[in-house]
């Protein structure tokens, strides 16, 4: 029998006490490990990822960027991930209780803005979405950056500011369903949408798109998690993963790209 | 040679039948047992999404399929019988939706027919209709993949038509179109189905090029293979609704390839 889920065991041990235990030492920490993560989290998590690798020699971090609830159906069906960073909690929720290595934590936050093609006046501000007419493209409801997008018009909505039935007539607009964040992104850069509700941290990298903020009273605190897994085939590199993105050095990675910290 | 017992040969391929055999098997086993041992799944069969889906997939496939027989005959005629001018580049044109991946299919269909695409910027400034996100988009898309199969197996199956015996009617006073009509469809007819079951098959397994050129909305663009990948990934109807609405597209495909049975039975008695 090898040591290996001792060690895990230990090291998991430790990270629930708390108290910044020490991460696992470099040389417990090798082979590949398989992080599923969410798609808005594409481009901070190269970045972690090569850092990562950087600290521990030897590692190779494999990454699967989905939507979380379609990495979540992943895990369920038996899917060898060692790690997995949800956009939402109600993501995390659905994965069996059995895969999840410790409670899952908060490593990120992030808020939602109106993607519209560079240039285009279709959309001016966040009430013009329910203008008739208007191509508007939501992820699915249960994608979390669909369920955060009416989480957002039901707020509107209710504010009575956009008149009535602003849900309603925003939602007469909506012509497709996307199956993550950036294929709804996807649908406006290339101009087939007038607009769509992605995260502010999904527009920075695009010249094609342009953000229309919205307004606080609006928007949601879109909250990230993750969680090392057990079933996967490197526990203890999913582990160390988990514990490098949320140090100083994982946490940079992702507030360059406009993440922000989860108030401790 | 003699007649001796059943050689290594035989069985080996016997052996190798069975595996082919099981391999194909099982997977449907599995849908129809996962159907009826979650009862889930039962109930998403009468969910009326699985019905809006299956409605927009036979009207759209339905559309398809005649588009494809409306404007494939004629082409496929045309590579059979006559030395047309670039008929090898129309040839290889029509054998590359069969053989890029549905995605290609759906970015190169936006490019062409999207609201910034060389022919879908000018017709939107001009009328101002824009085809993606319809179920216009759905009928394109699959005519897109799937024609191609139709006019593969029309155009076969009228090359195996003998010239002479259009030849002959013709000098029998018939005119063209009603030598086509009287002779050579009906010589055809079995390649000219096969080739339409076929079509409509493809059309209705069409996800890629959907997705991409036509979006998903339930009711208006999400055809049945949509819904199973929206379900898939955690849609209200979740698992047990993907293995329904699979049970579903795999009913629908099965009446499909019986009917082209019966129908081909039919027309040789």
């Amino acid at each position: 029998m090898s040591a290996r889920p001792l060690v895990a065991l230990l090291i998991a041990a430790a990270f629930l006490a708390g108290c910044g235990g020490a991460p696992p030492s470099s040389s417990e920490v090798t082979g590949e490990v398989i992080v599923s993560a969410a798609s808005s989290l594409t481009e901070a998590f190269a970045d972690a990822t090569r850092a990562f690798e950087r600290q521990y020699p030897g590692t190779k971090v494999t990454l699967n960027f989905a939507s979380s609830s379609t990495l979540a159906t992943q895990i369920n069906e038996g899917a060898p991930a060692d790690v997995f960073a949800s956009a939402d909690e109600a993501q995390v929720k659905t994965v069996q209780p059995d895969r999840l290595a410790t409670a899952p934590e908060v490593f990120a936050r992030n808020r939602l803005v109106v993607a519209k093609p560079a240039g285009s006046t279709a959309i001016m501000v966040y009430g013009d979405l329910a203008k008739p007419g208007l191509r508007l493209v939501l992820a699915a409801d249960v994608v979390p950056v669909g369920a955060y997008a009416l989480q957002s018009i039901e707020a509107a909505d209710r504010s009575g500011v956009f008149g009535a039935d602003f849900r309603g007539r925003v939602l007469a607009n909506v012509r497709s369903r996307e199956a993550n964040v950036r294929s709804a992104l996807a649908k406006v850069e290339l101009g087939e949408a007038d607009g769509a509700i992605v995260y502010q941290t999904d527009v920075g990298a695009s010249l094609k798109v342009e953000a229309i903020p919205i307004p606080d009273a609006y928007n949601v605190s879109a909250t990230y998690l993750i969680v090392p897994l057990k079933g996967g085939t490197n526990p203890t590199a999913g582990l160390a993963f988990v514990a490098f993105i949320r140090e100083a050095e994982g946490q940079t990675s992702l507030t360059k790209r406009g993440f922000t910290m989860p108030s401790r | 040679m003699t007649q001796r017992r059943p050689s290594g040969t035989t069985l080996a391929v016997a052996l190798l039948a069975l595996v082919f055999a099981l391999f194909f098997l099982f997977p449907f086993a599995g849908l129809v047992w996962r159907a009826m041992d979650d009862p889930r799944a039962r109930e998403a069969l009468g969910d009326p999404a699985v019905g809006t889906a299956l409605r927009l997939s036979l009207v759209t496939t339905a559309v398809s399929v005649t588009l494809s027989l409306l404007f494939g005959t004629p082409v496929a005629y045309l590579l059979a019988r006559c030395r047309i001018p670039g008929g090898a580049v129309l040839d290889a044109l029509l054998d590359l939706p069969i053989v890029l991946p549905p995605t290609v299919a759906g970015v190169a269909l936006l490019t062409a027919f999207g609201r910034r695409g060389l022919l879908g910027e000018p017709i939107e400034a001009l009328t101002g209709f824009s085809l993606p996100f319809t179920a216009l988009a759905v009928i394109v898309a699959q005519t897109f993949v799937a024609a191609p199969l139709y006019v593969r197996a029309a155009r076969a199956g009228f090359e195996a038509v003998d010239p002479e015996l259009e030849a002959i009617a013709r000098t029998l006073g018939a005119s063209r179109a009603h030598v086509f009509r009287r002779i050579t469809v009906p010589l055809a007819r079995g390649p000219l189905l096969a080739g339409a079951v076929l079509c409509w098959a493809r059309a209705l397994g069409e996800l890629g090029a959907t997705l991409i050129f036509a979006g998903n909305l339930a009711g208006r663009t999400q055809t049945l293979p949509l819904a199973v990948v929206a379900a898939f990934e955690g849609g209200p109807l979740g698992l047990p609704g993907a293995v329904a609405l699979s049970l579903v597209l795999l009913a629908v495909a099965l009446v499909l390839l019986m009917t082209l049975r019966i129908v081909a039975k039919r027309g040789l008695a």
